[in-house]
């Protein structure tokens, strides 16, 4: 070190001591928003500084190619489709947003206001392979730099939302293969049990002088800076911008994730809401289990244990939201890396294969019109998502739909984008083929 | 700085790959390294804070840096010294594990394996089954065998638990059906065993002696005073497979594990009542503590049609080592219960999910069409499912007679196969180039070793390790490393000792991968940081990772919160790790916890390291042990913790609280919570 006494005390003050903050910004990354006032590091997205359709989003995402797609509405009309035989998952109406559907029992028994604002949308994720999902999460290529969409997403809501960070959470448990990435870095596979162990400030005199040990280890990370190379700096900064971050989190709602004991669904869910309250990141995803890779399912049995299960944490989800009242803040969607095989002649009545021809994702919230969007034709082995009219959401059999069957999937992600309050031009200009089905999407 | 033209790289390839072909093996004194492109190049003290860190968990001393400063070829030396001790023995055993893919399986993944016993996985065992393998490629290692054998070996690490679990599996036997057979029930007709407190203490080398009158009586000392359930038969409790119970096998085998086995009896109502009888108390446990803990390098066996097998009733023998007579071939890392475990199959997936896992494993691919070969044989491929000549035919003419090696040899619950129609189509290996007859498992053990992309897969693996992001296997530098550890007759340690005084790794000279992926500064990950924080404040497995571990009360906290730190894992089809390199707000507060724990142990507490009263000098320590920065650089991080602790005190707080916010602050470091900083 030859740096003089004079420009290493400039370089502390400016850097981070009170002084320009266009300096400090330059110096070490952090947004000039934050630190203008640090205590509110909410992330900083050009062009969203207040947009009341922004949505918090609620994914669940499985590697597992969970079954959901076959007991939902617009599964119903064809015989041959191989449905569970339990009596609790027989057949029932249900009606959403005045239009009468078939579904399995659970669905049918969700509250009316919430089946009111739940589109069942019909589409293909053209893979039958598990380790696609971080492909499928990316519209198979189709969202710009194989960003992940929820990413893509998060990115374009944290400013809107004033959320601490602009990248997605992932909460466990959940194999490597269901973490998400951003710009392609892994992200964390965050434990709702652990949350609060994560979060707290240390407690009794350590926490009293938590200020003063932030600056003091702001001085020790610019000594660092001043001794790395570029590289080095880079980690400095995103490290320092975590600080900054870490005060900004509210800790009034710490109790209620100290609560959380456990990793459950539910458990997922709960903490979930928890931080959208505490307004740490536009978008949190889980994993609602649906039925899992069930190959071997005698009378589809765990297909209908987790069906039941995972219908009653969505409708666990809706009090909760209510409860707090977010449920017109909070938009839930289901993205796993395929569906599954559906034909009872061909012996899915006992167990499922993958099926990347067709999937449901089910979207949830304020922005979506109750009903379902495209539907299922027999194709292949099995059946396959028609192409839609993307004006009125409808199936369009026979591959005439002005969205095409091989660009339902990147027709989804722009709805749920759109339905969440990103704007159209954005996603058609990240996102590559497909169209908003505007039949989705609340008058 | 000087980089080499690309022209040169290639020269130098060829001439490299001339010598090796006319020695076989190269001298390792070769010339090198093969350097690049440009870089902003690191200190020579943050290059060996790095390396060593990495190796050791420990800083560099000033020593070392000097001596690297002096003389750049020292740092091989250093390395050699480096990888010798017993804190990289620790850190290997870390990579091992997960570079094999044996430490993702969770208990419930073995459940298709253990038949009637499934659920039986605890804790310990789970981690035995972790380690195995790991501990294998260590033991290999150690013996200074080529590291291919990590492919071939039939002798792996094994305790006592893990010996009477791989004699069990063998003792059952479940088809592609799921029908399960009880061969050891069949090998030893009319076989029972009994629990029972009515004929006093036992010991258990009579229950397991034939020749005692005892062979096979248990004492339970649980059994005696109150009924545990008064449905259930009190004492004695005679397992015989009759009907309510498991196979006889599962239950000795589950009852061996210290909790009898349950079973149901008939009720008068014409249903069935369970019967959980209590477990043995700790002194009758049938297994030690020490069952779990004491390794032995074991022989598997291939028995013949009509050989006897090991079997449960040999654990006193398993306790001294010795072999394993089994039906079912284990070889290399691909055929233990845990990678098994972790890569399952089921009658869609036809072991094609354990094929390609092997393949990366062992060869750092996955299957493609890129990568995917004509194998000499294509007998066993599935043309309902990929018709020659479509798009899924590219992947599955390779795949699918690769997945015959394992399909041919087990059932979908990797016992060993019965379907003659299976047995009767062997595999093929047919990739990236290689293409190559064979039959059984141990064939295709053969081909992965002798495949020409072992030595880079496994260059790539350490590299990634090292650097957290993956090396560009164009880069030249990356080939001579590769050929130094083929031409070593792939020794480990020569790779070690190439690869961390490699500019590949060191970040000194430009590189064809550091030129253009850039230097990579990630967080510390779990195990990184684990193994740094407990070695350098000398506090063995101080986030209590290992399941023997004794966490004092005071650490749990410390234990909590490692669990979900970021940690090193695999996905499914994925050449290379899941890594998440970045600092986030939950890693930083969860630091912060940490930190604050430990200050809590380590500072003024009965027996601590640090004492307020001598602040001073905890606070050097801090900086030069904790912090890692030497002497040589030491006067700014002590001005600072000497700056915080005045202001502490100034703050109002006592000695005692301020001396531990400045071991919080220095626990919070860049050098700390980084790796290379």
């Amino acid at each position: 070190m030859t740096m003089n006494l004079t420009r290493r005390k400039l370089l502390l003050e400016t850097l981070f001591g009170a002084g320009l903050l266009g300096l400090r910004s330059l110096a070490t990354g952090i947004p000039i928003a934050v630190l203008a006032n640090p205590r509110r590091a909410g992330a900083q997205v050009a062009g969203c500084s207040s947009n009341p359709a922004a949505q918090y989003i609620l994914l669940s995402s499985s590697s597992d190619g969970d079954p959901l797609n076959a007991n939902v509405p617009g599964m119903y009309q064809i015989p041959d489709i191989a449905h569970p035989p339990a009596v609790t998952m027989a057949p029932a109406q249900l009606t959403l947003s005045g239009q009468t559907f078939t579904a399995a029992t659970p669905w049918a028994q969700l509250p009316q206001a919430l089946l009111d604002r739940t589109c069942f949308f019909h589409h293909g994720t053209y893979t039958v392979v598990h380790p696609d999902l971080a492909n499928v999460m990316s519209l198979q290529g189709f969202v710009s730099h194989h960003e992940m969409l929820v990413s893509l997403l998060s990115e374009q809501l944290a400013g809107c939302l004033g959320t601490v960070q602009t990248q997605p959470l992932a909460l466990g448990p959940r194999s490597a293969s269901e973490g998400l990435t951003v710009g392609g870095r892994p992200q964390p596979i965050l434990s709702p049990s652990a949350l609060a162990s994560l979060l707290s400030s240390p407690a009794g005199a350590l926490g009293q002088i938590q200020k003063i040990r932030d600056a003091d280890l702001d001085r020790l990370n610019q000594w660092y800076r001043d001794n790395g190379n570029s590289a080095q700096r880079g980690f400095i900064d995103r490290y320092a911008l975590s600080q900054q971050q870490a005060r900004s989190v509210s800790e009034t709602l710490l109790s209620s994730l100290a609560a959380i004991k456990d990793n459950s669904a539910d458990s997922q869910v709960a903490a979930a809401l928890i931080l959208f309250r505490m307004n740490i990141s536009p978008v949190v995803s889980i994993h609602i289990p649906f039925g899992g890779d069930n190959h071997t399912d005698t009378a589809l049995a765990r297909e209908t244990a987790e069906t039941i299960a995972g219908v009653a944490t969505i409708g666990n989800l809706w009090t909760q939201l209510n409860a707090a009242g977010l449920q017109d803040r909070v938009s839930f969607a289901t993205m796993n890396v395929f569906g599954r095989t559906l034909s009872a002649a061909k012996g899915n009545g006992s167990g499922r294969t993958h099926q990347g021809d067709h999937h449901v994702a089910v979207l949830i919230g304020k922005p979506f019109k109750g009903g379902v969007v495209g539907g299922v034709e027999a194709g292949g082995d099995d059946y396959r998502a028609t192409s839609i009219d993307a004006a009125t959401g409808s199936a369009v059999p026979g591959g005439s739909g002005n969205v095409p069957f091989s660009e339902t999937l990147s027709a989804m992600g722009k709805t749920l984008g759109v339905g969440c309050g990103v704007s159209g031009e954005v996603l058609d200009l990240s996102i590559r083929g497909g169209k908003v089905v505007a039949g989705a999407l609340a008058g | 700085m000087s980089g080499t033209p690309a022209r040169s790289i290639g020269s130098f390839a060829a001439a490299l790959a001339l010598l090796a072909a006319c020695t076989g093996k190269l001298d390792v004194t070769l010339p090198g390294p093969v350097t690049e492109g440009q870089i902003e190049p690191v200190s020579v003290a943050i290059s060996l804070t790095k390396v060593k860190g990495l190796l050791t968990g420990l800083p560099p001393t000033d020593v070392e840096i000097q001596a690297v400063q002096a003389d750049p070829n020292a740092l091989r030396g250093l390395v050699q010294q480096w990888i010798a001790t017993p804190q990289h023995t620790a850190k290997l055993l870390g990579f091992f594990s997960n570079a094999f893919q044996q430490s993702q399986s969770v208990s419930a993944d073995f459940n298709d394996q253990l038949a009637d016993a499934e659920g039986i996985i605890d804790a310990r065992l789970l981690e035995n089954l972790h380690e195995s393998f790991a501990r294998t490629a260590l033991q290999l290692v150690q013996e200074g065998a080529p590291f291919t054998s990590a492919m071939t070996t039939r002798r792996f690490m094994l305790t006592t638990r893990l010996m009477l679990l791989y004699a069990y599996l063998d003792g059952i036997q479940v088809n592609d059906g799921g029908d399960n057979v009880d061969l050891f029930a069949k090998a030893n007709p009319g076989f029972k065993f009994t629990l029972t407190a009515k004929a006093g203490v036992i010991p258990l080398s009579e229950t397991f002696d034939r020749n005692s009158p005892n062979y096979m009586i248990f004492y339970a000392p649980q059994l005696a005073g109150a009924a545990y359930d008064g449905l259930c038969p009190q004492d004695p409790i005679v397992y015989d497979g009759r009907d309510g119970q498991d196979s006889v096998s599962a239950a000795l085998y589950v009852t061996l594990q210290g909790k009898p086995d349950s079973f149901t009896v008939p009720t008068g109502s014409g249903d069935d009542h369970e019967c959980q009888p209590p477990a043995f108390p700790a002194a009758y446990q049938p297994l030690t503590a020490g069952d779990s803990q004491e390794w032995h390098m074991v022989e598997v066996v291939q028995a013949g049609p009509d050989e006897g097998t090991s079997s449960v009733l040999d654990l006193t023998n398993f306790r001294t080592g010795g072999n394993l007579l089994l039906r079912t071939p284990r070889v290399g890392f691909f055929t233990t219960p845990s990678f098994l475990a972790e890569w399952n199959t089921n009658n869609s997936n036809q072991a094609r999910v354990t094929a390609n896992q092997t393949l990366i494993v062992a060869l750092g691919h996955a299957i493609s069409p890129q990568n995917a070969t004509p194998p000499p044989s294509t007998a066993s491929v599935d043309l309902a499912h990929a018709p020659e000549g479509s798009a899924c035919y590219a992947c599955h003419q390779s795949l699918d007679p690769m997945r015959q090696f394992f399909r041919q040899q087990y059932s979908y619950y990797f016992h060993p196969q019965t379907s003659q129609k299976e047995i009767s189509l062997p595999g093929s290996f047919g990739f990236r180039g290689a293409s190559v007859s064979g039959s059984n498992i141990f064939d295709l053990a053969t081909e992965l070793s002798a495949h020409p992309d072992f030595a880079g897969a496994w260059v790539q693996k350490l590299c990634t390790w090292a650097n957290s992001a993956r090396c560009d296997e164009t880069d030249g530098e990356f080939a001579r490393v590769a050929a130094m550890f083929a031409n070593s007759e792939y020794d480990w340690k020569t790779l070690e000792a190439t690869l961390f005084s490699s500019p590949l790794v060191t970040y000194l000279a430009p590189t064809r991968t550091v030129s253009q992926g850039g230097e990579v500064f990630p967080v510390s990950r779990r195990e990184h940081l684990c193994g740094a924080l407990s070695n350098r404040l000398a506090i063995p497995d101080v986030c209590g990772l290992d399941v023997n571990t004794v966490v004092p009360k005071g650490l749990k906290q410390v234990q909590f919160i490692a669990r979900v730190l970021p940690s090193d894992a695999y996905s499914r089809g994925a050449e290379e790790p899941v890594l998440a390199n970045d600092p986030n707000l939950f890693f930083r507060t969860g630091m912060e916890n940490i930190c604050a724990t430990l200050a809590a142990t380590l500072i003024d507490a009965a027996g601590a390291r640090w004492s307020s009263a001598s602040p001073d000098a905890a606070i050097a320590d801090f900086v030069h042990t904790l912090m890692g920065v030497g002497a040589g650089r030491d006067a700014t991080p002590l001005s600072i913790l000497g700056d915080h602790l005045a202001a502490a005190r100034a703050a109002g707080l006592s000695a005692s609280d301020a001396l531990k916010s400045t071991f919080v602050l220095a626990c919070l470091s860049p050098s700390v919570v980084g790796m290379g900083q």
